[in-house]
């Protein structure tokens, strides 16, 4: 997606790059937890290794870290809490509930700046010519 | 129940228009607000029959009854601008909510086209108390002045379109902004009625005929406007002239001229309504008038000229 390589990136904000840089994150851990899931119902005798999922939340949470201080102000048990599932001591603890508990929570913060925010074009009802002109605000 | 005149809401349109409807009735009524709703289409696509339908609705809902359809009692149904000017006067006095002006032909000619905008536009600057729903029923939307959307005056558009003979007819609805987008279409692309198409409605429905006693007296209403019409057409076709062509022509006033005409006896070749009109042989007569009569007051004294002397000596 970002292309460091390219010469254009250069003229590219760094807040639009980070952007990109986090949903790129983002797309990589929903990618992991799906091949996770997979290999969970193929029925291999093999057991399926968390690992890659939890290396992309460790990603996605390295890349929002410097965030996540500034939008959890208060809140640093939290933030303490989701430092611990990258441990070594508690990795065998993890379940991918967990992890998936922890992306919810960084979803949830992404939603709120607006990263997310797909949603925001004003409802109303098309059939109703009085509607419809009072969301132009004629 | 349905009806061959009425869908099961005992309508002759479906609920979409009603709530449309209402919306602008509220607009008017309760915001206090000035609103025109514009029903065009192409000839025969029973337009008036839905701004009829449209008017009985906005009527009812007011506690009136329906639209008074006779010649005599009919005060809601304009033919015509200077008709329309005086039925909304009246409209007022009884304090209905609801005027229809119809073009019946009137629209398309190019002066009354500015006149009306004129006045349509003075009629909403000065008379927004009117509390009046106003529907406008022309071929073509279009030719409304563009101070009026400035002004957000037209709420929607009715286009219809399609008509079923016999059975229903069809109509699109589109907002305010959707009009201006067809509008703007419009003036881009050389088949103007794609526009319509282009731009997707608000919502499409079917409507009803009227009775067949309604039917007929709007028929009578509707042919009479457009008689008057072409009456009008055909006498500018022989060339005859009003009271206000004979001014211009002559540069005299119109008082000047009412007086003449009447002095020499000169009768009207045919009248319409209050118009008289005269064949153009009375410019000749009027102006062989005009060099005959000596100015009134003392006569003018020439003066002495410096040949005079050299004339009155013989050579």
């Amino acid at each position: 997606m970002v292309d460091f390589n390219n010469e254009t990136t250069a003229t590219i904000t760094p807040s639009a790059l980070v952007k990109i840089l986090i949903l790129q994150r983002r797309h990589d851990f929903l990618e992991a937890q799906e091949h996770y899931y997979k290999y969970l119902s193929d029925d291999v005798e093999t057991p399926v290794s968390l690992d890659m999922v939890l290396a992309r939340l460790r990603t996605l949470f390295l890349e929002l870290q410097p965030m996540l201080k500034r939008q959890w102000k208060g809140q640093e048990e939290e933030l303490e809490e989701f430092k611990k599932i990258f441990t070594n001591d508690s990795k065998e603890k993890n379940s991918i509930e967990k992890i998936l508990n922890h992306f919810v929570q960084l979803n949830a913060m992404l939603d709120a700046v607006g990263l997310l925010k797909i949603d925001n074009k004003k409802a109303y009802d098309t059939t109703s010519w009085e509607e419809s002109n009072n969301a132009f605000k004629i | 129940m349905r009806s061959k005149y009425n869908y099961s809401n005992g309508l002759p349109f479906d609920k979409t228009l009603v709530k449309n409807l209402d919306a602008i009735y509220d607009r008017v009524k309760k915001q206090k607000k000035g609103a025109i709703m514009v029903i065009d289409g192409g000839v025969g696509e029973a337009k008036t029959t839905l701004s009829v339908h449209c008017a009985d609705y906005l009527n009812k809902k007011a506690g009136f009854g329906e639209i008074d359809l006779t010649p005599s009692g009919c005060i809601q149904l304009a033919m015509g601008g200077k008709d329309f000017v005086t039925k909304l006067k009246k409209c007022f006095e009884e304090r209905l909510p609801v005027a229809v002006y119809d073009e019946a032909g009137d629209y398309s000619k190019r002066g009354s086209l500015t006149s009306f905008n004129a006045m349509l536009n003075r009629v909403f600057d000065t008379f927004r108390t009117y509390q009046i729903v106003v529907i406008l029923v022309l071929p073509n939307f279009k030719v409304l002045d563009e101070n009026l959307f400035d002004k957000g005056l037209p709420r929607g558009l009715l286009h219809c379109y399609d008509k079923q003979q016999g059975k229903y007819g069809n109509y699109s609805g589109y907002d305010h902004v959707r009009m201006q987008w067809i509008k703007h279409i419009m003036g881009k692309i050389r088949v103007k009625q794609q526009a319509y198409s282009i731009e997707s409605p608000n919502f499409r429905g079917h409507f009803l005929d009227l009775s067949p006693e309604r039917s007929h007296q709007l028929d009578m209403l509707s042919t009479a406007g457009k008689l008057d019409s072409l009456e009008k057409i055909g006498v500018k076709m022989d060339g005859l002239l009003t009271y206000q062509e004979l001014s211009i022509r002559l540069q005299k006033p119109i008082s000047w001229l009412r007086y003449t005409i009447r002095t020499l006896g000169i009768k009207a070749t045919k009248k319409i309504g209050l118009v008289n009109y005269f064949t153009p042989d009375i410019v000749e007569a009027l102006i062989t008038h005009v060099d005959s009569v000596k100015p009134v007051g003392r006569p003018r004294k020439a003066y002495p000229s410096e040949y005079d002397d050299v004339l009155a000596e013989g050579g």
